[in-house]
């Protein structure tokens, strides 16, 4: 049985998954592709990846998605490993740097979603657990609440607003410093 | 078989499947399980996370309970306004509490400190906002004592009180740093025992602080210690094996300028120092150490007889440094410059020196000593200066024409160089480059 926790670590990073999405589309991707999810991991350490993972709770839409983020850090985890023993140089620093800043705007670039797909991705990212995609979803939301009004944050989340005239003025005396 | 069962196994650990409704109308932060919404909100600022209660009835308590929530208070918010969140937040962790204090809300700061230490707090920073508060300084809540989970720990302008009974320490600190802090008078020895109650402290960061009872400072896992001290003479250093990066600025010594090599020989081991030569005369004659790990060196000083000879002095005992950044802070025009400079130069001085920076002092550049390193410096692969000579400076011609040491060596002018600091902000930028790596 081919499993990952055997040996090689060469023929484990080329070992290919099968991923299958809600609506049965097949992703196949390199095992340090897929391992970037925990619950993944498990799995093929459980020897339980043969003929497919099925991710009833993923659609292909979304899978495809993380799988691109997953492909981009899984690049750069292997990068940093192998660069991590040539310790110290200025110029290793600097590309070092360049390597986190494109990085950084690959995931800018990732963020781009409308706000539907956005909590797709978390609930994908949790379900698969992904610490760094759920972190990056996750601060995204928080991000766009940030100095934003009552008003437009019921705007943009679909918040209806129950409260009476008179408890939100309460509210809002209460805690008027965090409106200043 | 075996996919029947993984199927199985990852419809088990599934979240339940968000109720189908019209994308449209959802209130999807709502729909979220409520460990990530916890997790979403725990992410804002104090301020956001308040004003979340004026969203709706479902809203209106939602922040209080959180998890975890930093109280980091924006300057200026009254300090009504955290006692009332101190009083109605009753989740268990607090990742940061920050407040800047001025006369006004300093008699709060010992009920605050009491209902901290209930939670997990796990960072503190009480500092002055805006001018230096009038004496005699507040003296601090001992319920300090009892934040035992605290990672970071700034405090300026207080009077540190007595330990409590029982005081063991902040057995998880990592980070200490104070300003402007005295202890008690039956405390002396309080520093002291405050650094080896802490076994994990990795900063520590001291600006006038008042060591009256030469406390010996020694802990095990320090890796960057900054002193800013009028006083040289107070400090004592016994083993901190650790250490890689010390910033010292003490801006005048005292009687005693000869023994500035031992000063310095404390910190013979790091790998980066950053120093600001006092102002009046230092002698340092033959260095009886050597900086041997020594990578980078950040010199704030003047261009005198005296400093410069202290600055040779440096660079002859670091044989491995590679990284020289110097900032002018003042110079005396000797027309004996280039003699003089070069007999400090001695054989084997910046073998593996690669980097150069020179921020220059009201334009002025110390032209000869650049000369010097590009025509010394066999591995030098960058010169960078902050200004661009002016025409009339006749070394200019002689600095761009002098036979370069080492053949890929560039010169850059006009460069943006920044400053040699050594206040907090430094730490904190240090601080943050480490969380992200």
């Amino acid at each position: 049985m081919a499993s990952a926790g055997s040996g090689d670590e060469k023929a484990a990073a080329a070992a290919m998954i099968t991923l299958i999405s809600s609506d049965n589309e097949k992703f196949e991707v390199t095992e340090a592709t897929a391992t970037l999810s925990q619950t993944i991991r498990h799995m093929i350490e459980d020897g339980c990846t043969d003929g497919g993972v099925p991710l009833p709770n993923v659609t292909s839409k979304i899978l495809a998605r993380v799988i691109e983020y997953c492909k981009k850090h899984a690049t750069a985890a292997a990068g940093e490993e192998g660069s991590s023993s040539s310790f110290s140089d200025a110029a290793f620093l600097e590309v070092d740097r360049a390597f986190l800043e494109e990085l950084e705007e690959f995931d800018d670039a990732f963020l781009e979603v409308d706000r539907a797909t956005l909590f797709d991705l978390i609930l994908a990212a949790n379900y698969l657990d992904i610490k760094g995609l759920l972190n990056l979803t996750c601060q995204k939301v928080a991000d766009s609440v940030k100095g934003k009004t009552p008003e437009q944050i019921r705007e943009m989340y679909n918040i209806v607003n129950d409260l009476t005239p008179e408890e939100e003025a309460e509210i809002r005396r209460e805690t008027q410093w965090a409106f200043e | 078989m075996r996919s029947i069962q993984s199927i199985a196994a990852v419809q088990a650990v599934m979240e339940p499947s968000p109720p189908a409704v019209a994308a449209e109308a959802a209130d999807l932060l709502s729909s979220l399980p409520g460990h990530l919404l916890d997790g979403i909100l725990g992410r804002l600022d104090i301020r956001d996370a308040v004003r979340t209660s004026a969203l709706s009835r479902a809203w209106r308590h939602r922040w209080e309970s959180l998890p975890e929530l930093a109280l980091s208070f924006p300057d200026g918010t009254p300090p009504a306004a955290v006692d009332r969140v101190l009083l109605r937040y009753t989740g268990p962790g607090v990742p940061r509490f920050s407040f800047a204090v001025d006369p006004a809300s300093a008699s709060h700061v010992g009920h605050w400190l009491v209902a901290l230490s209930r939670r997990r707090v796990e960072s503190i920073s009480i500092y002055k906002r805006r001018e230096r508060p009038p004496r005699p300084w507040p003296t601090l809540h001992s319920y300090i004592f009892s934040c035992v989970h605290l990672v970071s720990l700034n405090l300026e302008f207080f009077i540190i009180p007595s330990f409590p009974v029982g005081f063991a320490g902040f057995p998880v600190l990592e980070e200490l740093y104070l300003g402007n802090v005295e202890f008690t008078y039956n405390g002396e020895r309080q520093l002291q025992d405050i650094i080896r109650g802490s076994p994990l402290l990795r900063v520590l960061y001291l600006a006038d602080v008042d060591n009256p009872a030469y406390c010996v400072i020694e802990a095990p896992n320090l890796h960057s210690l900054t002193l800013i001290s009028d006083y040289d003479e107070e400090w004592r250093f016994g083993e901190l094996p650790c250490l890689q990066h010390a910033s010292i600025f003490v801006p005048e010594l005292e009687d005693h300028g000869n023994d500035f090599g031992k000063f310095l020989a404390r910190f013979a081991q790091v790998q980066k120092l950053a120093f600001h030569s006092p102002a009046n005369e230092v002698k340092i004659g033959t260095t009886p150490f050597t900086f041997y790990n020594l990578k980078s060196l950040e010199l704030s000083t003047h261009f005198f007889d005296m400093h410069i000879l202290l600055m040779f002095s440096l660079l002859r005992s670091s044989p491995n440094l590679e990284k020289l950044k110097i900032e002018v802070r003042d110079w005396e025009v000797e027309d004996t410059e280039w003699e003089f400079l070069s007999a400090q130069w001695t054989d084997g001085m910046c073998a593996n020196l690669q980097v150069v920076q020179i921020i220059s002092c009201e334009q002025w550049l110390p032209i000869y000593f650049m000369k010097l390193i590009l025509s010394k410096a066999s591995c030098l692969r960058m010169l960078s200066v902050d200004e661009c000579p002016t025409s009339e400076d006749d070394p200019l011609n002689e600095l761009l024409i002098c036979k370069k040491a080492s053949p890929q060596a560039q010169i850059l002018f006009e460069v943006q160089l920044e400053e040699i600091r050594f206040d907090r902000m430094k730490m904190k930028c240090a601080d943050s480059s480490k969380k992200r790596a």
